[in-house]
């Protein structure tokens, strides 16, 4: 059956297409584009590797520290922020696809159950958790080792099952850049939402790879003539990794951005195309109301200022208290596991029973007010209200990860300097260890507290706007609930951030 | 399914390393006193480096550390060239120097800017008219 393609009678302007910018687009449509992306940082990923374990064991001084922790984390939130998930794009993890896809036990999806973002969540609650705990960030060894084991799990799961079950729903960092993309400018669409209803093959889900040569009638003309074909062959593309069909995406969710949709379509009707920042927030059901996308936004603004306030000193003093309060200093364990037991209560209680017991209560609240407990589930009071904690949330980041990217922006080249040395490489010369200079703390503090404040004003414009849609005459009662949580957060996260912050990797209990 | 197991058992194997490399991380490494290679150690062959000046966590802000320099016979070692580097365990942070001046015979005061709260790492380098070295590296906390 062939669908006819109506001409529409109005035609909105073209939208901006990156796959049609100068140079940029033609790398990007390029059969190899993004493994021209993805080589550099493999590169960069192999060397991070090197160095943790054979380098200096000082952080401050190693690659593996710096790179990672100081300025990959500051340019992934600017690149969401900015242009899209460019981290998801060129990441280097998912190179030994091909290789992966080759030993793969063909047919086997990931389980039904896990097709979720649970785990997720319990990812990035770990590797938040472990990375204060273990003090990540001061062992070049055990960021190597990270690093590494993302080679190992990307391999597996991508060998184990069809889809890309490690970015889809394993991967801490891919959930983190999905969650923040959807403030991105840039979002895959599809150009005439017809010719993917006439489409016989659905290239840009399901590849246009095959072994050997097929041809594929899309269109058939009056006498039984093929009017359009194309062929899949041995060059051909995969489809998208993690499954979204590209005239059905309304979100950049679950997006890599590996544009491999754009290139096996054989109509080209697939575009990186501009758009409102965070447009997608205040659509409608954009996460269809689930309570795992939900809590996926939800935590990880909170995680933002947990993970802010293990850095800055009153966190020492209430590991002290807790240590003392449940007797755990009397029961001889050494000092480092009183502190994992102490960090565990404060991300349970921070990112987990806060995070559930507010927006639980905001939701049911906001429901009593405007009196649609018979309408609305609780579900979908909650989860209609969480995009609004993606502005807060990469305020928060925004504002943790800029802080230690403007602080130690110039001290790559120095280490790297060094690094060359090191290996008798004496193009740069010898380290300048003072480049940058002192970084001027008050500037980089006021840029934070507007980073936290412009978060918060984008959320409760959103807050606004989904009271409005959902609640209508009654939203000011909805819109209340929800501002008075966000202000909360917004006190808590200029607190934090205007305290003094101290990289403690020893405490000592009393 | 067997490439699978493997791999999984490698992981696993790594995760235990992990655990292990995590454990001598959280140790004080504290290296002796330096010597020039190829020498057979005597009295006369090396230095030590004392350290005073701080005791448990200092605050933020200018400090000087006392550095004592020895030969190996633990005779003072005037004129000796001392310097002083400051890392903070966080990567990102721009290192901080001194220069020692010698106060006493033997005796440097080595100024220091200890100007973020949190875990520095001092390595102190001594080097004697003579040209033996010795350098030392001292843990130190900074709180608010």
């Amino acid at each position: 059956m062939t669908a006819k393609l109506k001409t529409p009678l109005y035609q909105p302007p073209p939208a901006f297409d990156a796959l049609w910018m100068p140079l940029i687009g033609r790398l990007l449509r390029w059969r190899w584009g993004r493994l021209t992306l993805q080589t550099p940082l493999l590169l960069i990923a192999l060397l991070l590797i090197y160095d943790g374990f054979s380098g200096s064991p000082m952080a401050s001084r190693n690659l593996a520290t710096i790179t990672p922790w100081v300025h990959f984390r500051g340019l992934a939130v600017l690149a969401l922020l900015l242009v899209g998930n460019l981290f998801c794009m060129g990441c280097p993890f998912t190179i030994p696809r091909t290789l992966a896809k080759r030993l793969s036990i063909r047919g086997r999806r990931f389980p039904r159950v896990l097709r979720n973002k649970w785990i997720a969540i319990g990812t990035l609650f770990a590797l938040f958790f472990f990375y204060e705990w273990l003090d990540m960030w001061a062992s070049p060894a055990l960021t190597a080792w990270v690093i590494t084991a993302y080679f190992a799990a990307s391999f597996v799961l991508e060998a184990a099952f069809t889809e890309s079950a490690f970015c889809k729903y394993v991967c801490p960092l891919g959930s983190f850049n999905f969650t923040y993309s959807a403030v991105s400018p840039l979002q895959i669409q599809v150009k005439n939402s017809a010719i993917c209803a006439a489409c016989v093959g659905k290239e840009c889900v399901n590849g246009s790879y095959s072994p050997q040569p097929v041809t594929l009638i899309d269109e058939i003309g009056i006498q039984g003539e093929p009017i359009k074909t194309h062929e899949h062959n041995s060059r051909g593309t995969p489809g998208c990794g993690t499954l979204l069909f590209a005239p059905q995406i309304q979100s950049n969710m679950d997006c890599t951005m590996c544009l491999d949709c754009a290139r096996a379509c054989p109509h080209d009707n697939i575009g990186l195309f501009g758009r409102g920042f965070g447009a997608e927030l205040s659509r409608p059901k954009v996460w269809q109301n689930r309570y795992d996308i939900s809590f996926l936004v939800i935590g990880l603004a909170w995680l933002g200022l947990v993970n802010a306030f293990g850095m800055v000193p009153p966190v020492y003093d209430l590991m002290q208290s807790l240590a003392a309060a449940f007797g755990l200093t009397a029961l001889g364990l050494s000092d480092k596991l009183i502190e994992g037991v102490a960090l565990l209560l404060i991300f349970m209680v921070g990112a987990g029973v806060i995070p559930l017991a507010t927006t639980f209560a905001a939701a049911g609240l906001a429901r009593m007010l405007t009196h649609t407990q018979k309408r609305d589930k609780l579900r979908v009071a909650l989860a209609s209200f969480a995009p609004i904690f993606v502005p807060i949330g990469l305020g928060f980041w925004i504002a943790h990860y800029g802080y230690h990217f403007l602080t130690g922006l110039w001290t790559i080249v120095p280490v790297f300097q060094e690094f060359l040395l090191n290996h008798r490489i004496g193009i740069l010369g010898e380290p300048n260890w003072t480049l940058g200079g002192t970084p001027n703390l008050e500037l980089i503090g006021a840029l934070q507290a507007v980073a936290v404040v412009i978060g918060y004003a984008a959320s409760l414009w959103l807050t606004q706007k989904i009271a409005l849609r959902l609640y209508r005459r009654q939203m000011l009662a909805g819109f209340v609930v929800w501002a008075l949580l966000l202000t909360v957060m917004l006190l808590a996260g200029l607190w934090l951030f205007s305290q003094p912050m101290e990289m403690r990797g020893v405490v000592i209990f009393d | 399914m067997k490439k699978l197991f493997w791999l999984v058992a490698a992981l696993a194997l790594a995760s235990c390393q992990l655990v292990a490399q995590t454990e001598v991380q959280t140790e004080t490494a504290i290296p002796a006193a330096t010597v020039i290679p190829g020498e057979t150690l005597t009295d006369e062959t090396y230095l030590t480096i004392e350290t005073a000046g701080f005791s448990g966590p200092l605050p933020p802000g200018e400090t000087a550390l006392q550095v004592t320099v020895r030969d190996g016979a633990g005779l003072v070692v005037e004129g000796a060239s001392v310097q002083a580097r400051g890392d903070m365990t966080h990567p990102g942070m721009t290192p901080i120097f001194g220069i020692g001046v010698e106060t006493a015979p033997g005796v440097y005061r080595v100024p220091l800017d200890l100007n973020m709260g949190g875990d520095w790492v001092i390595t102190i380098d001594a080097t004697s008219a003579n040209g033996l070295s010795a350098t030392q590296q001292v843990n130190l906390q900074v709180e608010n």
